[in-house]
C-alpha cells in the first residue's frame, strides 16, 4: 500500500538524510567568511533551533497520534490559515530543492565533468526523485534503511581520513556577537530541514520508547555535520573560506593519501546519494503540502506541477548558481522566519495540553 | 506478452527510464572515450617571458599499449595571461585539460620576483587545479625542468611526484603544497616556504653537479650571497648531494610545442639539463621570494619541528677518557618539542624545551672507526654541550634569519595568538611596525639531549 506508515527508526534515517547537502559543501566556507572559525557555535545554535521543531513535533505526536497536519491546522487555526501554512510550505521545499540542487550541480560540474551537462544532470535527478515520491513514504524509506549505513560509513571514512589531516584546534572567539547572529540569521534557511516531520505527521508511527531512537538517529546526524565543520575549520584555518566543497576538500587535501589514489571519490559516491534521499524529501515534502492545499489532485499530480515549476525557476527565476546563492543569503531567510520560527512556535502553543476551566476556577478561588 | 505490457502500464517510470535509455544510450556508446577528448596533466610549469606567461604541460595521454610504459610529453602554451596560454596550450595538445590530476607545480624563480598569488589563485579556483598540488620552484625555466621529469622518468623510472614526495617528508618536512602556500599568503604572517629543486647543465662527468654543491649558500632576492654555511656536511643523508643523471636537450626538445601563437619556445638550448635536488626551500614573503635557504637553513627551521628527525650532528674534535681528538655523528632519532608563550612586564616570551634523541652512527678516530658500544654509546658531557652549543648555534642563525626577512614561518604568531591572543593584540599595536613583531619577542631555548 503506497503511503502508509513508517517507524521511528525509518524516521530517524530521514531525518539524517536531510540534513546533509548544501551543509557539507558550500556552507562552511560562506560562514566562515562571516564569523571565522565561529560558524562551528553558529551551527550548534542553529541545530539548537531544530531540536526545538523535533521537540515540537513530539509534542504535537503525542497529543495527536493519527491526526494529520491538515486536521490539527483546520481544527485550531481555521481552514484559510491552513492552506496559507501549507502554501509556504510548498514554495519553502520548493526553493529548498532548488538550493540543494545547484549546490549538487556545481559540484559534480567541478569534480566530473568540468562543463556544463544542464540537461544530463536533470534527466539523472528528477526522474529518479519523482520516482521516489511516487513509490511512496515507505518504499522510500526502506531504500533510505538500505543505503542509510553504507552513506554513514562513507560519511565516516572522510572524516577519519580528515582527522588524520587536522592541524590544531580552529581559531574560536574571533567574532563579535552582531556578527554571530547575523550569520546565523543569514544563513538560516539551510536549516530548518526537520520541518517536513510535520508533513508527514500521521504516517510516523512512534510506539513507546522509540522517541529515543529517533533521537539518537537525529544526534548522529547532528553530531556528523559538526564534525564535518570542526575537522573542516581544523585542516584550513585561515584558507576555509577558497573550499566550497567540504566534505571533499578535507578527505583530498592530503598529498600523502592522494598519491594513493583519487579519495575524494569515496565523498563523490556519498555525496550523491544523500543529494538523491534530500532532494526526495523536500519533493515529498511538497507533494504533501499540494495535496493538502488541492484536495482533489493526487500525487502525481503534485509531481507534475513540481517538475513545471521548479524547471521554470531553475531556468527563470535564478538561471545561474550564484543567484541561488543571493536569494538564500537575501530575502530567504525573511522567509525562513515565518517558516523554520513561526510556525513552529505556533505548532508548539498547539501543541501544549488545554487548561481546564475548573482548575482555573479553583486556583482563583 | 500482455503481462509486460500490463506491468509496464502500471509502472510508467519504466516508460521514462525507457526514454531516456533511447534519449541517451545511442549517444553515450558511439561517442569518442574520455581519453579522446581529455589530457591527464600530471604537472604544470609556469614560466613568464617578455611580459608573457608560458604555461608548460607534463601531460600522460592514455593509449593501449602491450608495455607498461605510460606516454608522457610536454607541451606549452603562451598567452598575455594564464587563461589564454592554458588555452593555446589545449590547442597545441588538441585536447582539454584536466587539472585534476596534477601533483607539481613548478614555477620559474623569476617569476616569484613579484606576488605569485594571483596566477597561482587563477589556477586553483578557476582551473580546477588541487590544493595539495606541491608547489615548487626551480633555477631554470619550467619547461625544462618539466622536460628533465620527462627524462628522469624514461631513465631511471622516478617519477617527479616521488622525488617531491620525498623531499617533503624527509627534508622539508613542513607542508609545501598549494594550500600551505596560501595558509601562509592570507595569514598575518603573510610568509611560506616552497620547495626548489635546481637545473643543471649536465656536463656528463662525476662531481658536474658539485661545484654547486659545497657551500649551501642562502642568497636574498637580489641573489647576493648572504654567508656560508655547511650544507653538504650536515645534510640530511642523501639530500644535499644529490644529483640525478637523466638529461634532455633544453627548451622544447620534446615537446609537442609548434611554432605560432599556441606554440612553444622558439629557443633551442644546446646542453642537456639534470634536476638537481640539494634540498634546497624559498621563503616566501606576500607572495615574493625573500631568501633561497640551505638545508641546513631548513634544519635550522625545523630545530622546534617535532617531525624533523633524521637530521646528523657532526661534533669534531672530542677528546676525554673515551675518545682521543675523535669525530663523533649522531642522527636524531627523536625529538620532543614544547613551546610555550608569556608576557612578562609586557614582553613577550617565546619558550621551546627539546628533548632529543640522539643515536651515535659514526665515530672516527685518527681516521680509524670506532667501534660503538654500549659504554660509549652514551653521550659523554663534553659532547653534550657541544651537541647543545651547535643547536643553539642554529638555532640563533634561524632567528636572526627570519627576523631579517619578517618571515615568521615557524609559528611564533599562532603559538601567541592561541595562548596569548589579547596581550599579543596589544604587543603588536604597540609597535611601530607591527610586522616587526620578532625582533621583540625575547625567545628561549632548552635542549635535553638523551641518548636513543
Amino acid at each position: 500500500m503506497k503511503d502508509s506508515t513508517i517507524n521511528a527508526r525509518q524516521a530517524g534515517m530521514l531525518c539524517v538524510m536531510t540534513l546533509f547537502a548544501n551543509k557539507i559543501f558550500l556552507l562552511p566556507s560562506l560562514m566562515y567568511e562571516n564569523v571565522k572559525a565561529d560558524a562551528f557555535f553558529v551551527m550548534i545554535f542553529l541545530f539548537a533551533m531544530e531540536l526545538f521543531v523535533f521537540s515540537v513535533f513530539l509534542l504535537l505526536k503525542s497529543k495527536y497520534p493519527d491526526k494529520t497536519l491538515n486536521f490539527i491546522l483546520e481544527k485550531h487555526l481555521g481552514r484559510v490559515i491552513a492552506r496559507i501554512i501549507y502554501i509556504l510550505f510548498m514554495v519553502f521545499f520548493l526553493f529548498k530543492m532548488l538550493l540543494t540542487y545547484s549546490v549538487c550541480y556545481v559540484y559534480l560540474k567541478q569534480l566530473v565533468y568540468q562543463n556544463e551537462f544542464t540537461l544530463l544532470a536533470l534527466v539523472a535527478i528528477l526522474p529518479v526523485v519523482n520516482h521516489a515520491v511516487i513509490c511512496g513514504l515507505r518504499t522510500f524509506s526502506r531504500t533510505v534503511e538500505l543505503y542509510f549505513f553504507v552513506l554513514m560509513a562513507g560519511i565516516f571514512i572522510c572524516l577519519a581520513v580528515g582527522l588524520v589531516n587536522m592541524q590544531g584546534m580552529p581559531f574560536f572567539f574571533n567574532s563579535s556577537a552582531s556578527s554571530f547572529f547575523s550569520t546565523s540569521f543569514k544563513h538560516i534557511f539551510s536549516f530548518g530541514d526537520y520541518l517536513f516531520l510535520f508533513l508527514i505527521i500521521d504516517k510516523v508511527k512512534i510506539k513507546e520508547n522509540e522517541t529515543k531512537t529517533m533521537f539518537r538517529f537525529i544526534l548522529l546526524g547532528i553530531a556528523s555535520i559538526l564534525c564535518i565543520f570542526f575537522i573542516f575549520f581544523s585542516i584550513f584555518q585561515i584558507t576555509a573560506f577558497m573550499h566550497n566543497n567540504a566534505l571533499t576538500d578535507i578527505i583530498s587535501v592530503s598529498t600523502r593519501l592522494n598519491t594513493l589514489g583519487r579519495l575524494d571519490v569515496i565523498a563523490m559516491v556519498t555525496i550523491m546519494f544523500l543529494c538523491y534521499f534530500q532532494m526526495s524529501i523536500f519533493l515529498f515534502s511538497f507533494s504533501e503540502a499540494f495535496c493538502n492545499v488541492f484536495h482533489k489532485l493526487n500525487r502525481a499530480y503534485s509531481v507534475c506541477v513540481f517538475d513545471v515549476v521548479f524547471l521554470l525557476s531553475y531556468f527563470v527565476l535564478i538561471g545561474r548558481y550564484e543567484n541561488m546563492l543571493i536569494y538564500t543569503q537575501g530575502w530567504l531567510p525573511y522567509y525562513s522566519i515565518a517558516t523554520n520560527i513561526v510556525i513552529p512556535i505556533v505548532l508548539f502553543f498547539i501543541s501544549l495540553p488545554k487548561m481546564r476551566k475548573e482548575v482555573i476556577y479553583e486556583k482563583n478561588y | 506478452m500482455k503481462k509486460i505490457i500490463k506491468r509496464i502500464k502500471n509502472n510508467p517510470m519504466l516508460i521514462v527510464f525507457f526514454v531516456i535509455l533511447l534519449l541517451f544510450a545511442p549517444a553515450a556508446l558511439f561517442a569518442p572515450g574520455e581519453s579522446m577528448d581529455r589530457a591527464v596533466v600530471t604537472a604544470i610549469g609556469i614560466d613568464k617571458q617578455d611580459d608573457e606567461y608560458i604555461i608548460s604541460l607534463l601531460t600522460f595521454i592514455p593509449t593501449p599499449n602491450q608495455t607498461y610504459l605510460e606516454t608522457n610529453s610536454v607541451v606549452n602554451g603562451k598567452g598575455d595571461n594564464m587563461a589564454e596560454a592554458l588555452y593555446n596550450a589545449e590547442l597545441t595538445l588538441g585536447r582539454k585539460l584536466g587539472l585534476s590530476h596534477v601533483k607539481t607545480a613548478v614555477v620559474n624563480e623569476e617569476l616569484l620576483k613579484e606576488d605569485i598569488s594571483k596566477d597561482l589563485s587563477y589556477l586553483s579556483h578557476i582551473s580546477a587545479l588541487s590544493e595539495n598540488t606541491v608547489f615548487i620552484c626551480t633555477n631554470d625555466k619550467a619547461q625544462d625542468f618539466l622536460n628533465s621529469a620527462q627524462s628522469l622518468e624514461k631513465d631511471i623510472g622516478l617519477k617527479l611526484e616521488d622525488l617531491v614526495d620525498f623531499n617533503v617528508t624527509n627534508i622539508y618536512v613542513t607542508d609545501t603544497t598549494l594550500e600551505a602556500f596560501f595558509k601562509g599568503y592570507y595569514s598575518n604572517t603573510r610568509s611560506a616556504i616552497i620547495g626548489f629543486l635546481s637545473l643543471e647543465e649536465n656536463c656528463g662527468q662525476v662531481g658536474c653537479a658539485q661545484d654547486k654543491d659545497d657551500g649551501g649558500e642562502s642568497t636574498d632576492e637580489n641573489g647576493e650571497a648572504e654567508g656560508e654555511t655547511e650544507g653538504g656536511k650536515d645534510g640530511v643523508g642523501g639530500a644535499s648531494e644529490t644529483g640525478y643523471s637523466s638529461s634532455t636537450p633544453s627548451s622544447g626538445g620534446s615537446g609537442s610545442s609548434s611554432g605560432g601563437q599556441s606554440g612553444g619556445t622558439e629557443e633551442k638550448g644546446t646542453g642537456e639539463k639534470r634536476i638537481l635536488n640539494l634540498g634546497e626551500v624559498i621563503l616566501l614573503k606576500d607572495g615574493r621570494k625573500v631568501a633561497k635557504l640551505s638545508t641546513k637553513q631548513l634544519q635550522g627551521i625545523n630545530i622546534t619541528n617535532d617531525r624533523a628527525i633524521g637530521r646528523s650532528i657532526t661534533v669534531a674534535g672530542v677528546s676525554n677518557e673515551f675518545y682521543n681528538d675523535a669525530t663523533l655523528t649522531y642522527v636524531i632519532r627523536n625529538k620532543r618539542v614544547t613551546t610555550k608563550t608569556k608576557f612578562n612586564n609586557g614582553i613577550p616570551i617565546y619558550s621551546a624545551d627539546i628533548v632529543l634523541g640522539l643515536e651515535l652512527v659514526e665515530g672516527k678516530e685518527n681516521g680509524r672507526s670506532i667501534k660503538s658500544n654500549t659504554e660509549i654509546s652514551e653521550i659523554p658531557h663534553d659532547v653534550y654541550l657541544k651537541i647543545e652549543e651547535q643547536i643553539r648555534q642554529d638555532y640563533s642563525d634561524t632567528l636572526r634569519l627570519i627576523r631579517d626577512h619578517k618571515t615568521d614561518v615557524i609559528g611564533v604568531m599562532e603559538k601567541f595568538e592561541r595562548e596569548n591572543k589579547k596581550n599579543f593584540r596589544k604587543f603588536l599595536d604597540s609597535l611601530d611596525d607591527p610586522d616587526d613583531y620578532l625582533n621583540f619577542i625575547i625567545f628561549e631555548l632548552i635542549v635535553d639531549i638523551q641518548s636513543d
